[in-house]
């Protein structure tokens, strides 16, 4: 019940659609749908997502192998710099390689480049926690069939982290497919430009909307891919043995450096490139300074409302994810599908969606922090979902009926049995959640209380005007807070005791 | 145990930070000398709100002024005009806001056209010449902007001898003109054309340009950059982004020139931010006294010094910049209004393959 | 404690019926083993009883209080039924004495030192304050009988909750579990498909196959006097012999002539049932011929297979059925030796 309210209410920005698109009429919708450019960006876009998200697959699924299948050294500190790239708008990474680079990393290439970096960390947490829990007697097995290690890793280690390779590569093709920051400025023309250019230079919604539910229809084939590919595969470990912890490739000194210089290389690509170009614009620019008085109010408001969101996401996360875990009913998966709306679509659509809503149903709320709070909740249901659904499915569901049977209801079963196991993944999800809320700008424009700032929007005032010195303590401030759950996120990844499984260990 | 301790610290660091957030509300306002007035007049629904698709950086201070001479507090909403004016049409009549202050006038006009804003009284209008505001009086310009070539002095000197856009038309530039064709200001210089060229004669320039390979970017400032940094010869651009980058360089060490072409052609398009009051406003008197503020002869000089740009009103001249006035720059007088049929404008850039 | 009754319980997953009509009586304070198969349906009657599944017909009694009806469904927390798990199931993220006071309510006065007495009954007073992954399987289990014993439940469910662990273990650890029930006076249902553990601790043992009960009574009763050849071949090792009625009580089979037990036989040809114990050898001449085909050495005794040459057949002709007794130390392969059966057999028309 919970779960399909949540639902509804994550289908909120798809009502909008629809409610928009009916009143066009059906030639109208028909004649937008058709026009041959629409067709041939879709296929853009396409194309864009499927690249990123096979550029994630490799960057992800070997950064989280290294990081917790060998022995390579300073794990710690290098699961949080791996992880930092969150934090980098990716309009702002864009910008930064731009501004170094000009037309050169401009278009296809320089789109999946910086796309990749920003969003590779959305493959690899879930993949590290897959890891994490995997059975190594499985891959004893295989070792003592006479595979090779990376033979074992890939053929029987892989495929037990499948569900969660998937559920993250899901996330990076949403995410791909409703950018338009980054390839906006990266000059690469795709879907959301038309949706944008819409709103921006016709100011007629209705072609947007079209468009954007036309964009909620190829979500929707996305995910049930995804969910056919997770299939049955997302089962409870079997059988009486000892949870112990994953086996770790030792690294000889070559090794090491092989290992070493390939998570150099991605941080210094995602995290470090950018950073650097900050600092250079700081150096540089004739604005450095203006505004910085309002630092401290923005970097405090951000870290409040997206804290908040980050509770919320995960509070609605929790029935759809326990249920989507425990129950794979039609109505559960369609629930949990309905949960992912938001997150393909444009930030300016459900930002407008929570406009039309919000200043009829909730007018006492309406540029309120708890409706700004919701918005990023329905924004950034999926990623909670997705770890929520994860971390239950991966303890028994005995131990839940076992309180049962020992005289607490379903709730309190809820209370102290489910979410406690899961609680590891579902900080996991809250912390990422939270990082997504920090740098979300079009529904903070619009939501934000009159005269809030984020650091998002004082970067977006300055980099609008071209005052890139006076941008860059914003940014800087944006990855500074994003050490906080990024360090919460890989202390939960990196933990020792395996608390998550209910088997005897 | 140990998550109990966890969730509880987890919860309580978020009502920390919630209140923090709230604090800091005040302590920006507190900041600002009279916003605790605005916060509180806010409850009384008192306030007067201003959508603002004008940067904060451009306009703040302006703002901050305006609430002194209006009266009353003022809360100003910052984003980007056309995303503002989808907001204004989805509340529709419930909105908060008052004023909205555009960067363009495509983003006044249609909501004119949706009936969303009020009639502004005569005398507020009245300092505007006519071709500068709504024929029905829905919204006015508050200041100008001029459509201008920037070159590379060195590569491209020749460019100070042209006079119309037709003059690029040569394929020695070759993939060596930047522009930023998502911006508003090109597409109103695209429909400009279309206006006074017709459908036929606006897509065979246009045709010609894109066989140029023109370089895309995507805002004017990055378009002067290129051009200031030598990766393209020409751009096309607004004037006042050059003012305020030559003012802080040096205007010899400027790598980038600017041109202004004849007055007569449409590459010489005067676009105008402007500024209009909601009809669905509780406070229509305060809100038509924020638009005259915005025409009085403090703002107009706030345009003319600090953003650049040209004021609407007669007998402003900037003590700043070495700026012509409007009147010498309106040559191709069109109507900003008949500039308000941007779908077919991007249509055509469709079909030439520019968008 | 009370007792437990079930009646016409039906359900189905999906095409699939996996009970269709269980009646089981279990008395109070007794413990009762379900026997059978893997698929039998014997997890699911433990299951539906606990409240974990909704049965599709069928009526479940604790005492006088009925949990499932056709127009009741009590939910497991209503139910206090106490359930051990087939892997002990211990919840990872609370210790022992938080696991053994899980069903006990938290500000109870008497809380700790009910937790302290059930982990004294399953012995494990000195390890209150460990982590579940501290323990080992053995404790584990135990650990999940004293948090199932601890709210006093109506009646206690064990789930095969040995057959994880390893031999020496599982049989000291049924003791000591048969022993902690004992003690409590628990009506307690254990489901198993190991027929030697269901007949040591049992007091009533009940045989399902194919979702239903086929037999019921006490472990001897069902031993020595099953209900039929399933029952017989499931509940220990069984010799099957092809049987002719020769009189009212006797029959006569490859192993000569035998005495029937129990009701009188009726047809002319049926089947009977011996268990290898009943079967001696001894030397030739005394007995029916056999030769020794295979011996199995178990340690304690061993299996010896035979093949028989009943009276008129030539020598090497096949045997008619495989043949096996028990015997103390080894007998070689080919020895000629002759058999002669003791005890009554089970005849099976």
């Amino acid at each position: 019940m919970l779960a399909v309210a949540v639902a509804l209410v994550a289908l909120v920005p798809v009502a909008y659609l629809l409610l928009r698109t009916g009143e066009a009429g059906v030639e109208r919708v028909v004649e937008i749908v058709w026009r041959e450019r629409t067709a041939a960006l879709v296929l853009r876009s396409l194309a864009l997502t499927a690249s990123v998200t096979a550029a994630c697959l490799v960057v992800g699924v070997t950064s989280a192998a290294l990081l917790t299948r060998t022995t390579v050294r300073h794990r710690r500190f290098w699961t949080v710099v791996a992880t930092l790239p969150l934090a980098v708008p990716s309009y702002v990474a864009a910008y930064a390689w731009v501004s170094t680079f000009g037309s050169e990393v401009t278009g296809y290439g320089g789109s999946v480049l910086v796309l990749t970096a920003c969003t590779y960390p959305l493959v690899m947490l879930p993949t590290m926690a897959a890891l994490q829990r995997t059975d190594p007697s499985l891959e004893e097995v295989a070792r003592s069939h006479g595979r090779s290690p990376l033979r074992t890793f890939v053929t029987v280690t892989l495929r037990q982290a499948r569900p969660a390779v998937a559920a993250g590569s899901l996330l990076v093709a949403l995410y791909t497919l409703s950018d338009f920051g980054a390839v906006s400025i990266l000059r690469y023309d795709v879907f959301t430009r038309v949706i944008y250019t819409s709103y921006r230079a016709a100011f007629d919604r209705t072609p947007a909307a079209v468009l954007s539910l036309l964009l909620v229809v190829i979500t929707v084939a996305i995910t049930v891919a995804e969910s056919r590919s997770r299939g049955r595969a997302e089962q409870v470990r079997v059988g009486a043995g000892v949870s112990r912890p994953p086996l770790r490739a030792s690294l000889g000194r070559r090794g090491q450096a092989l290992a070493t210089t390939w998570l150099v290389v991605v941080a210094a690509v995602a995290v470090g490139f950018p950073v650097a170009s900050l600092s250079f614009w700081l150096l540089r620019g004739r604005s450095a300074g203006a505004g910085l008085d309002r630092l401290f109010g923005a970097a405090s408001a951000t870290l409040g409302v997206s804290l908040l969101a980050a509770l919320v996401a995960v509070a609605m996360a929790l029935p759809v994810g326990i249920l989507a875990a425990r129950h794979r009913t039609r109505l559960v998966r369609l629930t949990e599908h309905a949960s992912y709306a938001g997150h393909a679509l444009p930030g300016i659509v459900v930002a407008l969606a929570m406009v039309f809503f919000g200043v009829r149903v909730v007018p006492g709320l309406y540029q309120q922090v708890p409706l700004l709070v919701l918005t990023y909740a329905i924004l950034f249901l999926p990623a909670a979902v997705g770890v929520v659904r994860a971390s239950v499915a991966l303890s028994s569901p005995h131990g839940e009926e076992i309180a049962r049977s020992l005289g607490h209801t379903s709730w309190g079963v809820l209370r102290r049995v489910t979410v406690p196991l899961a609680a590891p993944g579902i900080g996991a999800g809250a912390a990422l959640v939270m990082l997504t809320c920090m740098k979300e700008l079009p529904a903070t424009l619009l939501l934000r209380p009159t005269g809030m700032d984020t650091l998002a929007t004082r970067l977006w005032t300055h980099t609008s005007v071209d005052e890139y010195a006076a941008a860059a303590p914003y940014a800087a401030a944006l990855v500074l807070l994003a050490v906080v759950p990024t360090l919460f996120m890989s202390r939960e990844h990196l933990s020792r005791t395996p608390t998550t499984a209910l088997e005897p260990s | 145990m140990r998550l109990r301790r966890t969730l509880g610290a987890v919860t309580s660091a978020a009502l920390v930070a919630a209140l923090a957030a709230c604090g800091t509300d005040e302590a920006a306002d507190a900041a600002d000398a009279d916003a605790a007035t605005a916060a509180d007049a806010a409850g009384d629904g008192e306030a007067l709100v201003i959508y603002s698709g004008r940067n904060e950086d451009l306009v703040g201070p302006l703002l901050d002024d305006l609430e002194a001479a209006v009266g009353v507090p003022v809360e100003v909403r910052y984003a980007d005009s056309a995303e503002l004016a989808a907001q204004l049409a989805e509340e529709g009549d419930r909105t908060p806001a008052d004023v909205f202050f555009s960067q363009d006038a495509g983003a006044l006009g249609a909501l004119a056209k949706a009936g969303l804003l009020a009639e502004l009284p005569d005398d507020v209008t009245a300092a505007v010449r006519d071709d500068l505001k709504d024929a029905s009086g829905s919204w006015v310009a508050t200041s100008a902007r001029a459509r201008v070539l920037v070159h590379d002095a060195d590569a491209a000197p020749e460019v100070t001898g042209f006079d119309s856009v037709d003059d690029l038309l040569d394929p020695a530039y070759t993939g060596k003109i930047g522009y930023a064709p998502t911006n508003a200001s090109w597409q109103s210089f695209v429909t400009a054309l279309r206006v006074m060229r017709g459908e036929d004669g606006a897509e065979e320039w246009l045709t010609q340009f894109a066989a140029l390979e023109p370089v895309d970017y995507e805002k004017n400032g990055a378009v002067l950059q290129a051009v200031n940094d030598g990766e393209v010869a020409v751009g096309l651009i607004n004037h006042y982004y050059w003012y305020p980058l030559a003012a802080e360089l040096g205007e010899e060490s400027m790598n980038a020139q600017i041109h202004f072409l004849d007055a007569d052609d449409p590459g010489a398009l005067i676009n105008v931010a402007g500024a209009g009051t909601l009809a669905a406003s509780d406070q229509p008197d305060a809100a038509a006294a924020a638009v005259a503020y915005l025409l009085s002869e403090d703002a107009q000089q706030y345009f003319a010094d600090e953003t650049a740009e040209l004021p609407v009103v007669e007998g402003v001249t900037s003590t700043v910049y070495d700026v012509g006035s409007l009147d010498e720059m309106t040559g191709a007088r069109l109507d900003l209004n008949d500039l308000d049929s941007l779908p077919e404008t991007q249509a055509l850039l469709e079909k030439v393959g520019l968008l | 404690m009370s007792t437990l009754t079930i009646t016409g319980l039906r359900k189905s997953f999906g095409e699939t019926t996996v009970l269709s009509g269980v009646a089981l009586e279990v008395a109070q304070g007794s413990l009762t083993a379900v026997l059978g198969p893997s698929g039998c349906g014997k997890t699911t009657l433990l299951r539906t009883v606990a409240g974990f599944e909704r049965p599709d017909a069928g009526v479940v009694r604790l005492g006088d209080v009925e949990v499932v009806g056709p127009r009741t469904w009590l939910p497991p927390e209503r139910r206090k039924v106490g359930v051990v798990p087939q892997e002990g199931t211990l919840f990872p993220h609370l210790d022992v004495a938080q696991n053994v006071g899980f069903g006990l309510p938290r500000r109870s006065p008497g809380r700790r030192e009910r937790i302290m007495q059930v982990l004294d009954v399953v012995g494990l007073a000195d390890l209150a304050g460990r982590r579940p992954h501290e323990l080992s399987g053995g404790q584990q289990q135990r650990v999940a009988l004293a948090r199932a014993l601890a709210p006093e439940p109506e009646v206690v469910l064990l789930d095969e909750p040995f057959s994880a662990l390893d031999a020496g273990l599982r049989v000291a650890l049924r003791e000591d579990v048969r022993a902690a029930l004992q003690q409590v006076g628990a009506t307690a249902v254990l489901v198993t498909h190991d027929q030697e553990e269901a007949l040591s601790i049992a007091d009533e043992v009940a045989v399902m196959r194919a979702g239903v009960v086929v037999q019921h009574g006490r472990p001897q009763d069902v031993y020595l006097r099953p209900a039929d050849l399933g029952v017989a071949r499931f509940v220990g090792e069984a010799v099957v012999l092809e049987a002719r009625r020769s009189d009212t009580n006797r029959v006569t089979t490859m192993l000569g002539p035998l005495h029937v037990l129990g009701p009188t036989p009726t047809g002319e040809t049926g089947r009977v049932v011996l268990r290898p114990e009943q079967i001696h050898l001894v030397p030739p001449g005394e007995g029916t011929a056999a030769v020794v085909e295979r011996t199995v050495f178990h340690g304690h005794d061993s299996t010896v297979h035979l093949r028989v040459h009943p009276a008129g057949t030539r020598p090497g002709s096949p045997a008619s059925a495989p043949i096996i007794c028990r015997v103390q130390g080894s007998v070689p392969e080919h020895t000629e030796v002759a058999v002669r059966v003791e005890g009554p057999v089970v005849w099976f028309a």
